[in-house]
């Protein structure tokens, strides 16, 4: 997917100008402070590092931690602060260079060349799992202990059965140790299974915010000194840098990607239902023509059964014309046509054509009420109201259709209340209860009719509500702009859903 | 309806559409109410039939292979002859002063329409 593609690479290129300008920064200071200490030339030898051909995998730490000679044999600067200075120089350097779309694969890498920096057995970093409490090793280096440790199911830890890689992350104080099988506090199979005599561990943060550990493990006791629980420190940061950048370009793919499944299953939508169209043309029209033979002839079973097939044909076909809207709302087709009309007389006859049987639903109306809309849609929308309050209504229970008009904000409007007797709302459902495809309990609906329903509301400059004061049932409220007014007469009731 | 059949009687209506399934519906739908119908089954078919004849009322469809109905209307326009689009994009994008119906259509409401375009504006 080229668009997708087109993104991450946007992303990651932005990404790296930023952190090569904060690490030119970073590393300026550095250089500027061991100048000062030391007073001494700081020569750009390549002695703690030999770089390989690619800019990621390509560099390589060699760990010497008591001073290098140069080649020409002249004094190096011993100074251990310098040299710990170079070492994370050179880390940052290399981790820069990790191609992070991927959030493993990125701690995977950087694992590794931190491994490589301390002369570790195996160095992990461990993310926060919330969901099952656990730090996870998103990425470890690929050592044979690192090896050993996922045979032994151990780059999981739940932080509830403590542990140092637990204290760290709730405390955020690092730890050190040359000796972890003296250490009571240590996981038992980091020690005894695995092996581990000395550990480091720091804190990792991601964006600002505790995310997890970086831990370095050696089987040699001893291993580490404090200056590299500080080199260590220092790196975690850069590692959650990595991190949130990996997270970042990994969130844009999976949108960008979840667009592009929504935009084909959009395209789908409305191709297949344009298809569905073209295809029960024919048998609509050869069913007409069997009701207007039998019409033509007095054939009253082969009328009626016709008429059977015609209906069910016709709900067949407004279950395509819902999923043709949708495909419009998505492609920004779905237009209106407003123009005037009197809503009163379409909602009595949308009542009266529906099909859902005498006394299914009962109609208030005023004698007229003008409204600028499109009635087509608005029709639309009514059907999908009470075809929905009648499926959810007792049997025997009428559904309530009530035309008013009132005056919002100073403004003249038109309200229309399908009100049903059924169980109501659940109200889990209640948020999204005009999202696409949104059913409730029982449902066997597609769960487009109250999404179209409101989209057709919107369109019009109007809303689409459920009475949230409703004690029994559900109430849904459609809001209108009003063209002219109510004449003053009373209510007129009956009861529609004759026989169509 | 059987008054529309001696209505139509004698009336020429020309039905391009590339889905033999709705030429075959239509022409005996259009048979029956006393139309004698011409069939073509795309748009250069149509054209090529309206060389020969000239029928009184055309009903394309938009999406046929060669030449849509939408050229089919462009190439009609002298010829004065009344046309019904049919498609089943019901979102395509109307021809003004050719009526058009989404597919499915309503057979009473296509057999009306058809003897109105006939009927004429004096009629």
């Amino acid at each position: 997917m080229p668009r997708v593609e087109a993104i991450v690479a946007w992303s990651t290129a932005a990404l790296r100008r930023l952190l090569e300008s904060a690490l030119d920064a970073f590393l300026g200071r550095l250089r500027d402070a061991a100048a000062t200490k030391s007073r001494r030339r700081w020569r750009d030898d390549r002695s703690l590092v030999d770089r390989g051909p690619g800019p990621a995998t390509g560099c390589v730490l060699r760990r010497d931690r008591g001073g290098t000679m140069g080649d020409e044999g002249a004094p190096l600067p011993t100074d251990a602060r310098v040299v710990a200075d170079r070492r994370l120089h050179t880390t940052l350097e290399c981790l820069l260079a990790i191609e992070a779309t991927e959030v493993s694969a990125a701690m995977t890498e950087a694992a590794q060349l931190v491994a490589d920096a301390l002369g570790a057995d195996k160095v992990d970093a461990m993310l926060h799992e919330p969901a099952g409490d656990c730090l996870v090793a998103v990425g470890t280096s690929p050592t044979p202990m690192g090896r050993r440790q996922h045979e032994l199911g151990l780059n999981r830890l739940r932080v509830a059965n403590d542990g140092r890689e637990a204290d760290v992350f709730r405390t955020g104080t690092p730890y050190i140790t040359g000796c972890a099988h003296e250490d009571p506090g240590q996981v038992p199979g980091i020690v005894h299974e695995l092996g581990v005599r000395s550990s480091l561990i720091v804190p990792l943060d991601v964006a600002g915010e505790r995310r997890g550990v970086l831990l370095a493990s050696s089987a040699r006791e001893n291993r580490f000194a404090e200056d590299d629980l500080r080199f260590l420190g220092a790196v975690s940061r850069w590692v959650g840098v990595i991190a949130h950048r990996a997270e970042l370009v990994e969130r844009i793919a999976a949108d960008a990607a979840e667009r592009g499944r929504q935009m084909a299953a959009d395209e789908l939508v409305t191709v297949l239902a344009h298809d569905l169209g073209n295809q029960l043309a024919p048998l609509q029209t050869r069913i007409d023509l069997l009701r207007r033979r039998a019409q033509r002839e007095g054939r009253e079973l082969d009328l009626r059964d016709a008429g059977e097939a015609a209906r069910s044909l016709l709900r067949f076909r407004r279950l395509i014309a819902d999923l043709l809207d949708v495909g419009r709302i998505e492609q920004g087709l779905f237009g209106v046509e407003p123009r005037p009309f009197d809503l009163a007389v379409l909602a009595r006859e949308t009542a009266d054509t529906l099909g859902l049987g005498r006394g299914a639903i009962e109609v208030r109306t005023p004698a007229r009420l003008e409204v600028r809309a499109d009635p087509d849609r608005i029709r639309q929308a009514l059907e999908n109201l009470l075809t929905n309050a009648v499926k959810h209504s007792p049997a025997g229970t009428p559904v309530l259709l009530t035309v008013d008009e009132a005056e919002r904000a100073g403004a003249r409007c038109a309200v229309v209340g399908v009100a049903d007797q059924g169980p109501g709302i659940p109200p889990a459902l209640v948020p999204r209860l005009f999202d696409r495809f949104a059913r409730g309990p029982g449902s066997s609906g597609l769960g487009l009719g109250l999404y179209l329903a409101h989209q057709i509301a919107a369109a019009h400059g109007g809303s689409l509500t459920v009475d949230p004061n409703r004690s029994a049932g559900a109430r849904f409220v459609l809001e209108l702009p009003a063209a002219g007014s109510a004449v003053a007469e009373p209510n007129s009731t009956d009861d529609r859903g004759g026989d169509a | 309806m059987d008054s529309t059949g001696e209505r139509a009687t004698g009336r020429t209506v020309l039905v391009a559409e590339d889905d033999p399934s709705v030429l075959q519906a239509l022409r005996d739908a259009l048979g029956e109410e006393g139309y004698r119908v011409l069939l073509a089954e795309d748009g250069i078919a149509a054209l090529e039939a309206i060389q020969r004849e000239v029928p009184d009322l055309v009903i394309a469809d938009v999406h046929m292979p060669r030449l849509d109905g939408g050229q089919v209307v462009r190439r009609l326009r002298d010829q004065n002859v009344p046309v019904i689009l049919l498609s089943g994009d019901a979102n395509w994008s109307r021809t003004p002063g050719v009526v058009f119906l989404p597919k499915p259509f309503d057979l009473d409401h296509l057999l009306t329409v058809v003897g109105r375009l006939l009927a004429g504006p004096e009629g």
